[in-house]
């Protein structure tokens, strides 16, 4: 009797970390894995596994791990624990012959947070009407610009951050569409 | 009478003489690679001394194991390695086997200790059971059974002596999956069985269990996802051929001269790599060393060459280049015609004999370590209970004394007890029992008027 397995389709390439690691001594501890969607970009990426602790059996079976994470050539300061996605079949094991020349190590960076964001933006132009309307009938001061407060979120994976109190931003929010980057879809547009 | 009796007395007297002989030849000739000594049958038995081992009842603790997985789903990996290390005769291997499973499914799966690997290995071996061994070794997913370093030796030698070479070459690809060829006696040791299976080919995997017949329904299994279609090169391997090639390669790529090259060559054949056979004769050719390479593997590798025939596509490219190839390495004298099997087995048995006793010594260091480890992790485990324990207790107390005062101070809470029994009523709606409406009556024929859209 044939077996027809039904359920939701993916479009991953590999094997569930359970099964890589479930399959070498010391659960492949020191080894390097690899997850196949995270190939499609130029830079390497990777995680090399530093602690495995097994979970209970499910299926399909899930592990934690903590690994040194390297994503598009950006190496993750702190250990990353990979646990709710190892039931994807996406990874697979790197033969220790074909690590070095994989990971290229020397073009690495450490991820950091090289984007810094204002810590304040112009209002647009008709809630900036308003605020001054507003203070002018208060009899505050209508001289000074009203600036809007940022709140970003920052995650692990960001590279982004607010500036500091005494940092300069290095990515500026201009009011208006500012350079796109599909310029051809706003090529009919009257600016002024 | 007396005739039937010495009829009887006879054979067995016979036999008895025959098997001594026997045993005497086998101890003679038989001292191949690793001696008796390597065994280190006293340093294993010593672990039996310790009084936590002898005071085990098997059963009973095989009993305890099966419910604490049943009730709570896991069981401490120290008390499995207790029962590993204490079994002694054959009616245990499928509890063992159970309960190696259970643990592999557990959480408790990682907490395996490396005792528990040597003891199971070292019980199936000295049963003699290598067939089941070598099913529990190759199913690493439902059992988590590594052969360390001493036992891939131990394994390999018994069997290469027995002449069981199908199964010393099953052990060593088992190494190669672990891309782990550091350790000089598993690696030689797998050089040689590998060597002596290609000259002995048998029956690789057990012969496939006859399957259900076909009713031609299907059973549909639920699944959360459906797995694509992958093969790694790797663990995936189930030809003997590609296995035992992708053994030798990368087990001779570790060995630096000719032997290595040769096996290196052939192995990249039989595992049909091409391009890696490529790089390889090229490297050769480079190396300019004498002798190179030897003219067995240079034929063994020639026959490989003939699956590349059915390859198709640009086999014919391949084949012009690798004759090429083969015949500069002709020309420029770097095959030697010196006998393979004697090179292969005179290497083996220096190296062996150089690292065995280190090996034995490390050996009971090591016995000596998960000694105290295992004291120490059982410490840590009685301690968790005892603090498990004086913790629940606590907590009876605390309810006791909960329910104490309750009583004796009731009549001062009287009040709050009252408003709590008003909290807890239940308050129920009224049951109607009034007139109840009819369903609007559907009118069959009613078709709804079609409405235009009308300016007025």
């Amino acid at each position: 009797m044939p077996i027809k397995y039904v359920g939701r389709t993916t479009s991953f390439k590999g094997k569930t970390l359970w099964e890589i690691v479930g399959n070498l001594k010391n659960f492949g501890v020191g080894r390097i894995v690899v997850r196949s969607t995270f190939e499609r970009y130029p830079e390497p990426s990777y995680l090399k596994i530093c602690k495995v602790q097994a979970l209970a059996n499910e299926d399909p079976r899930k592990v934690r791990i903590l690994a040194e994470k390297v994503f598009r050539g950006r190496k993750y300061p702190k250990i990353v624990e990979v646990c709710s996605t190892s039931y994807k079949a996406d990874y697979r094991l790197l033969p220790k012959d074909e690590e070095q020349a994989y990971c290229k190590t020397d073009s690495q960076v450490v991820l950091e947070k090289v984007r810094i964001l204002p810590r304040t933006i112009p209002f647009p132009p008709l809630l900036r009407e308003m605020i001054l309307a507003d203070r002018r009938a208060k009899g505050g001061d209508v001289t000074k610009e009203p600036e809007m407060e940022m709140i970003f979120g920052e995650t692990r994976d960001s590279l982004s951050r607010k500036a500091r109190e005494d940092e300069e931003p290095n990515v500026m929010f201009e009011p208006g569409i500012g350079t796109p980057r599909s310029p051809e879809l706003y090529a009919n547009i009257q600016r002024s | 009478m007396w005739k039937i009796i010495t009829g009887v007395a006879f054979p067995f007297v016979h036999r008895r003489i025959i098997g001594s002989s026997r045993l005497k030849l086998f101890s003679l000739e038989k001292r191949l690679f690793l001696s008796d000594a390597y065994k280190c049958q006293e340093a294993w038995e010593r672990r039996l001394q310790v009084p936590v081992l002898q005071n085990i009842k098997l059963d009973d603790l095989f009993q305890e194991l099966d419910s604490k997985f049943q009730n709570v789903g896991k069981a401490s990996a120290i008390d499995i390695d207790l029962f590993a290390n204490a079994v002694r005769d054959e009616s245990y291997t499928n509890e063992l086997e159970e309960l190696l499973h259970k643990l592999r499914l557990s959480p408790n799966a990682t907490d395996i200790l490396p005792s528990t690997s040597h003891a199971v290995i070292r019980y199936f071996f000295s049963l003699g059971k290598y067939d089941q061994l070598l099913h529990i070794l190759n199913d690493r997913l439902n059992f988590g059974i590594f052969p360390d370093d001493y036992c891939c030796g131990l394994l390999m030698d018994t069997l290469i002596k027995e002449n069981n070479y199908t199964g010393a070459a099953k052990v060593g690809v088992l190494q190669m999956f672990q891309e782990d060829w550091s350790h000089l006696i598993t690696s030689h040791l797998a050089l040689y069985s590998c060597h002596m299976y290609l000259k002995n080919p048998g029956p690789w995997e057990d012969p496939a269990h006859t399957e259900e017949p076909d009713d031609g329904e299907e059973i549909k299994v639920r699944v959360k996802y459906l797995r694509n279609p992958y093969f790694d090169d790797h663990f995936d391997l189930r030809d003997p051929k590609l296995l035992v090639g992708k053994t030798l390669a990368t087990l001779g790529a570790t060995i630096p001269d000719a032997i290595g090259w040769t096996y290196q060559l052939v192995g990249w054949g039989m595992y049909q790599k091409w391009d890696k056979a490529i790089k390889t004769l090229e490297k050769i050719i480079k190396g300019q060393q004498k002798p190179a390479i030897f003219r067995e593997g240079v034929e063994m590798f020639a026959d490989t060459l003939k699956e590349l025939s059915q390859e198709g596509n640009n086999s014919s490219e391949l084949k012009e280049k690798f004759s090429h190839l083969l015949k500069e390495l002709e020309s420029l004298g770097l095959v030697s015609d010196n006998d393979l099997h004697e090179a292969v087995t005179n290497k083996v048995k220096s190296v062996v004999n150089s690292k065995e006793n280190e090996a034995i010594e490390q050996q009971c260091k090591v016995y000596a370590e998960w000694e105290t480890l295992k004291q120490r992790l059982l410490q840590e485990q009685l301690q968790e209970l005892t603090k498990q324990q004086r913790l629940a207790k606590v907590q009876m107390e605390k309810e006791e004394l909960l329910k104490r005062e309750e009583v004796l101070f009731f009549f001062d809470n009287e009040e709050k007890w009252e408003l709590a029994i008003e909290k807890k009523k239940v308050f129920y709606r009224k049951r109607y029992f009034g007139k109840r409406k009819k369903p609007r009556a559907t009118d069959d024929k009613y078709i709804p008027p079609e409405v235009t859209a009308s300016r007025s």
